[in-house]
């Protein structure tokens, strides 16, 4: 058997001496499906059912689909019979051959499927795997400051990151951002924002955490205003010499500081994310920070969390979360919140990302 | 999420009722580009009727903002409930968006002249 195109760019001609299954599948997978066949002394169409009148050959033994699941694509007709017992008979068989042409351009549909599906998986398994390396794996070790920091995105990627300058860099700069969206755009303005948070720490080497946070709004106006998504993001500086925190706070929440000295307060946000408007109205705002001063920067996800009775886990479960294991080292307080509040939220799928960085005074 | 899109001497109102999350926010976005088609757009965003919104319903309404504002026009979002009222002073937004009380205030505030 051999086949060939017709000149119509729109039908396939398939010559043979008999019709084999896949070369008709094939026909209708590859060729716009419009098919003609010689079979023995007698045409055989293979043609879309929505085009069927577009034909116009007398004696048309009718009505052998082609389906896939309910849907008919297309018919299989045969012409040219000169007797009913031969019409009987290739009537049956054309019955047939459009029931196993079904069946294979459904196999062909559902595996072309699979196997785009199990490409997308691979790739979006790789962009999680990046991503996650993407933050500090190793928390940076200083000898002023005991840090943990965690990020569950709720999707296999997530739009919340963390971020810390080099220990040995002065100020130490620390920052958690939240880009908004769920999924592969947040997660690819995520690494975005991040890379230039990081560069612009590394190239400003400032104490002046607003100054770090305007220029990044700068850099990134235009990209975040192009596909109309946005960013909170606060950016912390410590200065181990006065042991002082400086810190900005473009529209994040929430963060919890703690001292020894004081009561537990929240600190809040003045000023939008990165990307709402195009310069940043953000401040520098200072504050003590000595041994066993704990700092808690999460993302709205830890706060927002719901139980199966709806409630949300919210700010004051937080604080009051906070309060009891501001005793422990930053590491066990870190996981032991994040216990709390998947106890919390048990028995439902976590809907957003969740993203926790705590910062201890040594 | 229901959506009453309302013409009243030339501003355009849209009641949103529903949460206004990743799901919902398109139809919104889809009218709001209409709106924002108009030289110079007059928009009333309310949102009594809207019990949750996410980043993505916020990114939305941004987005809608900036262009009206290209325009010279104005948004005003009114009505907002308590929970969401939150949501706006903690991302600090309450400081991008004009805020009114109720959809009368928001058609008094949109038609002073800037």
């Amino acid at each position: 058997m051999y086949q060939k195109r017709s000149d119509d760019p729109l039908i396939n001609t398939l010559y043979a001496d008999r019709f084999t299954i896949d070369a008709l599948a094939e026909s209708w997978l590859k060729e716009n499906i419009r098919a003609f066949g010689i079979w023995g002394s007698h045409l055989l169409v293979c043609w879309p059912a929505s085009a069927w009148n577009e034909l116009s050959i007398d004696e048309m033994v009718l009505d052998a689909p082609i389906k896939i699941g309910e849907r008919i694509i297309g018919k299989i007709g045969i012409a040219g019979l000169h007797t009913e017992i031969a019409r009987a008979r290739l009537y049956a068989e054309a019955g047939l051959i459009s029931q196993m042409v079904s069946m294979r351009v459904k196999f062909e549909h559902a595996a072309t499927e699979l196997i785009s599906q199990a490409q997308l998986k691979s790739e979006i398994d790789m962009a999680a795997h990046i991503q996650l390396q993407l933050l500090p794996q190793k928390f940076p070790q200083l000898d002023d400051l005991d840090i943990f920091a965690r990020s569950c995105p709720a999707t296999q990627v997530g739009g919340d990151f963390y971020d810390f300058s080099s220990p040995n860099s002065h100020p130490f700069v620390f920052a958690v951002g939240d880009v908004s969206g769920k999924g592969l755009p947040a997660a690819l303005f995520m690494v975005m924002t991040r890379i230039m948070l990081h560069a612009t720490a590394h190239s400003l080497s400032t104490s002046d955490a607003s100054a770090i946070v305007a220029r990044v709004n700068e850099d990134l106006y235009d990209d975040f205003t192009e596909v109309g998504m946005f960013a909170t993001m606060f950016v912390g500086t410590y200065d181990s010499t006065t042991q002082q925190l400086s810190y900005a706070n473009a529209g994040h929440s929430p963060i919890v500081y703690c001292p020894t000295t004081g009561p537990l307060v929240f600190l809040e946000a003045d000023a939008p994310g990165i990307g709402v408007l195009p310069t940043s109205l953000c401040k520098n705002h200072t504050l003590p920070f000595h041994t066993n001063d704990v700092l808690i920067v999460g993302t709205d996800g830890l706060v927002e969390c719901s139980n199966l009775e709806g409630e949300m886990f919210g700010y004051d479960r937080m604080l009051f979360a906070v309060k009891s294991l501001s005793h422990l080292s930053s590491d066990q307080i870190g996981s032991e919140l994040l216990k709390i509040i998947a106890k919390f939220a048990e028995g439902l799928c976590q809907f957003d990302d969740q993203t926790l960085v705590v910062i201890k005074g040594r | 999420m229901e959506i009453i899109d309302m013409q009243v001497n030339g501003t355009t109102i849209l009641q949103l009722h529903g949460r206004l999350d990743a799901y919902e926010a398109p139809a919104v976005e889809k009218l709001l580009q209409k709106a924002n088609v108009n030289r110079t757009p007059r928009i009333i965003v309310d949102l009594a009727g809207v019990n949750f919104i996410d980043s993505t319903g916020l990114a939305m309404l941004i987005v809608g903002l900036k262009h009206c504002e290209q325009k010279q026009g104005k948004m005003v979002l009114c009505s907002i409930r308590q929970p969401l009222h939150v949501i706006f002073e903690l991302t600090r937004l309450d400081k991008v968006f004009v805020l009114c009380n109720s959809q009368e205030d928001a058609i008094e505030k949109i038609s002073q002249p800037a």
